[in-house]
């Protein structure tokens, strides 16, 4: 499995992958972006299997990225996981094309529960 | 004269995140209370001396408005304080989305009371977000407010007791109803001491 991590904040995508190799085998490939724009671009390279994306980032935000990625491939499953928690947000999210929503901090529970319910996992 | 306490980028890069966290539940706190949808914005975070942060505020205060300044002494193992800054316009459109009409906007009671109530919210849900996530208690003083035109009018000199500030800011931006509110939080030397280890604390984890 490839799974693009997405978040401005080193940190962020550090406790996102963590959370993630509690679930995943060594063989799985973890694939990092910093903005919106990277993730697009990664995307079109590596075409992973989920990518997990945060919203308020530089450059290209969350949101619209989603939505690019969602264009260039309608089967992409996109994640948010986010602080930004507003019910508008989530919508807004959705809307682009994300197929569901965890609040931050992110750890291997919630993101279990999220792979689980979306038929991921 | 004490010795000047920086972040490196990993700290300052999880700081920021843990502010990212904390200041999102806060905006989704009073998003749900005016039903409206507000834009996140990336923490900044500064550190300066007493010095660089009067600059800062007169910078900050020099457009010639009113702007609505609360503040709250923070006590514990993070202690500083924090302040909320809104300028006179944000504070009317935001007295709008609470019902506020007429004669009511042009009375700052009024004004600086819907002003104590959002920063009241803004500040504890934050910090307590934030203390939570540092492994830290806290307890504030109530808020107080004044409206202040430049920062000679607003500058105390108990923030000389900071040799050295960090000022962690954030703003909360309603774009559709024109709100720009800007959350600082000052941090002491000795809390500082405590927030570099919280923080290296959790970049051992991971």
């Amino acid at each position: 499995m490839k799974c693009l991590v997405v978040d401005d904040s080193k940190m962020a995508r550090r406790m996102t992958i963590k959370a993630l190799s509690d679930l995943i085998s060594e063989n799985d490939e973890i694939i990092q972006a910093s903005n919106g724009e990277e993730a697009f671009n990664l995307y079109k390279e590596y075409n992973p299997d989920i990518c997990l994306m945060d919203l308020t980032m530089p450059v290209i935000d969350g949101f619209e990225a989603t939505l690019n990625i969602k264009k260039f491939d309608e089967k992409a499953k996109i994640i948010i996981i986010s602080a930004d928690i507003q019910e508008t947000s989530m919508e807004k999210a959705k809307k682009n094309g994300a197929l569901g929503f965890i609040k931050k901090p992110v750890n291997s529970d919630n993101l279990k529960v999220m792979l689980e319910k979306l038929g991921l996992f | 004269m004490t010795e000047y306490i920086e972040f490196d980028e990993n700290e300052r890069d999880c700081l920021q995140e843990l502010m990212n966290i904390s200041y999102g539940s806060a905006t989704a706190a009073i998003a749900d209370i005016i039903n409206k949808e507000a834009t996140l914005s990336i923490p900044n975070i500064q550190t300066v001396n007493t010095k660089q942060f009067k600059e800062y505020l007169k910078e900050k205060l020099g457009n010639q408005v009113d702007y609505f300044i609360t503040n709250q002494l923070i006590s514990g193992s993070f202690c500083g304080e924090t302040m909320f800054v809104i300028d006179r316009k944000s504070t009317e459109n935001l007295a709008l989305e609470f019902d506020l009409e007429g004669e009511e906007l042009k009375d700052d009671d009024e004004l600086k009371d819907v002003i104590l109530e959002i920063s009241n919210i803004i500040t504890s849900t934050t910090l307590s977000k934030l203390a939570g996530l540092i492994d830290s208690s806290i307890s504030f003083s109530p808020p107080q407010i004044e409206i202040v035109r430049d920062s000679n009018s607003f500058y105390r000199s108990y923030i000389n007791e900071y040799s050295h500030i960090i000022i962690i800011s954030t703003d909360i931006i309603f774009q559709e109803q024109n709100i720009r509110g800007e959350l600082l939080i000052l941090s002491k030397d000795n809390a500082t001491i405590y927030l570099k280890e919280a923080l290296n604390k959790i970049l051992e984890e991971f």
